[in-house]
């Protein structure tokens, strides 16, 4: 089964251009970066807990660049099948993001890819991790000062 | 009451005299905290990453292409009244501007000719972004009917026709393929001629990405900066430039979208410039934004070589309605030179861009994202004297700026 696995994600990448091209082009699996989950965030209601790591560390402004979130559910279990939405700006200065970033792909034990962040200014940012699955609607908001 | 009003004009002279003794004998700027050193260092060449790579074009870094692209850039004859090349617009010694409110090739265009140097850095081109690679963007006014005015086809037979070029083509991207002696009318001969002129552009942005800033006096100035904050006596900062980058990064807020070592985030936003004189307000990057999508030779066509066509740009890029009317920031190194300013050239000097965000009036299409600053006259001047630390020599080998 285990041998089976390549195959398998090669067939999904070959189905899905756009996840497979990210996940290929983005960077090599073993680079992704890792969210600890010891620094998870609870989510507005509760519903998720929510780590996350960016390959860009520290962030840097001007640099387009991947995020990868841990969503686990109240109980510490990984949340697959979740619709992640990314949205967020400068509370300060009353925009958005600059890019349309997206969740691309799902890496497995509630890991979701997340492609196209991007900030331009220095200063207070707002990131919100909009997250839809069985378990319900949640958001979390990560401050970012930039 | 006469001893009152005479007790009153001596106040307002000693007040006055004081004031005056503050003024002239104004102490030199304070060194400067940490927050604020690393916001100057951030605005430094010293901070400019090495040029980022462009998989989309095969030969951006090729000897032989810069060569070639070099004489491409200044061959007239790439225009259909043989007058008119990349440098009619983009002159060396304007830092690759033409000191015109608005570009003019074969007529008068719309926008204000933007600087080459160092556009390699941007993921966007032109003042909307409607393209999106170096190469893209040289394709552009080689066929726009008001700058250079040539069919693919008619770039093409150039290239065939001339025996340096044709070495240096072949060499670069293999054999020319044969050129209809007409406009092309098969689909095959079509594709033919649109692959050899978007490589002609590859190597027009091959010389392009040798374009590059270099160092000013106020890069000398962020240098010399000493961990204590204090700058080294022997570089030529006065008290005014001094106080103007203080402005440039705090109260005038500039550093929001001027920021990074080349002083813009290659970002897009609506400032309530107003339309030049008698045109229509620009859509700016809302229509960007589309035409990127549809442009033949963007990062997900045919034409870039990049195997794995990743264009997170291009795929993450934002869209909508919402971005009417916003404009690319553009890099304040080089002012000096560049004038006028704005995306149609509608302010002729610094002193009128600088009261422009000044005041931030309402836009008249979308919303200015800029909010009024009330910087008092001497401020205006003193951001002034800052931004005109910002000019240097290119970093670039003057051979390649002069024709060859």
């Amino acid at each position: 089964m285990n041998a089976l696995l390549p195959l398998l994600f090669l067939a999904l990448s070959a189905t899905l251009p756009a996840a497979g091209a990210s996940a290929a082009g983005a960077l090599a699996a073993e680079a992704w970066p890792m969210p600890n989950p010891d620094n998870a965030q609870v989510t507005e209601l509760g519903r998720y807990r929510i780590s996350y790591a960016s390959a860009l560390e520290p962030i840097e402004i001007n640099r387009i660049h991947i995020w990868v979130a841990q969503v686990m559910d109240a109980d510490g279990n990984p949340v697959e099948g979740a619709t992640i939405s990314i949205s967020g700006g400068m509370p300060d200065h009353d925009h958005g993001l600059p890019t349309a970033p997206r969740a691309t792909a799902y890496l497995g034990e509630g890991r979701y890819l997340i492609e196209g962040m991007r900030f331009h200014m220095g200063g207070a940012w707002e990131v919100v991790l909009n997250v839809k699955s069985g378990t319900g609607d949640d958001a979390l908001s990560i401050p970012l000062d930039l | 009451m006469g001893k009152d009003l005479t007790g009153l004009i001596i106040l307002l002279l000693a007040l006055a005299g004081t004031g005056a003794v503050f003024y002239l004998n104004a102490p030199p700027p304070a060194p400067w905290n940490d927050a604020e050193r690393t916001a100057i260092q951030s605005l430094s060449l010293d901070a400019l990453p090495p040029l980022p790579s462009d998989p989309s074009n095969a030969v951006a870094n090729h000897p032989v292409a810069q060569r070639f692209g070099h004489r491409l850039f200044f061959d007239a004859r790439l225009s259909a009244n043989g007058a008119v090349s990349c440098a009619t617009c983009h002159q060396p010694a304007l830092r690759f501007t033409d000191g015109l409110p608005r570009a003019v090739g074969l007529a008068v265009g719309t926008f204000n000719t933007m600087s080459l140097v160092g556009a390699a850095y941007s993921p966007w081109f032109f003042w909307n972004g409607r393209q999106d690679s170096l190469w893209a963007q040289a394709t552009a006014p080689l066929e726009s009917p008001v700058e250079q005015g040539v069919s693919r086809a008619e770039a093409a037979r150039l290239i065939a026709g001339d025996p340096i070029y044709l070495t240096a083509y072949e060499a670069l991207f293999g054999p020319l393929p044969p050129l209809p002696a007409e406009a092309p009318v098969t689909k095959q001969e079509e594709a033919a001629v649109t692959e050899a002129f978007a490589n002609i552009a590859k190597a027009i942005a091959a010389y392009q990405r040798l374009l590059l800033p270099g160092e000013t006096r106020f890069d000398r100035y962020a240098a010399s900066l000493g961990r204590d904050g204090a700058n080294a006596p022997d570089v030529q900062f006065s008290h005014e430039e001094a106080e103007g980058l203080r402005l440039f990064i705090g109260k005038a807020q500039c550093i929001n979208c001027h920021n990074g070592p080349l002083l813009t985030n290659h970002e897009f936003h609506n400032t309530g410039v107003l339309p030049a004189i008698g045109a229509l307000p620009d859509k700016g990057r809302a229509e960007g934004a589309r035409l990127v999508l549809e442009d033949p030779f963007n990062c997900f066509s045919v034409h870039s070589d990049d195997p794995a066509k990743d264009c997170p740009e291009l795929r993450f890029m934002r869209t909508g309605d919402d971005l009417v009317a916003a404009q690319k920031t553009p890099s304040l190194r080089n002012l000096e030179g560049t004038a006028p300013y704005m995306h149609a050239g509608q302010m002729g000097t610094l002193a009128e861009a600088l009261d422009h965000y000044n005041r931030a009036r309402n836009a008249i299409v979308g919303h200015n994202e800029a909010k009024p600053l009330g910087l008092l006259p001497y401020e205006l001047k003193r951001l002034e004297a800052f931004l005109n630390t910002l000019d240097g020599p290119l970093a670039t080998a003057p051979e390649w700026l002069a024709p060859p």
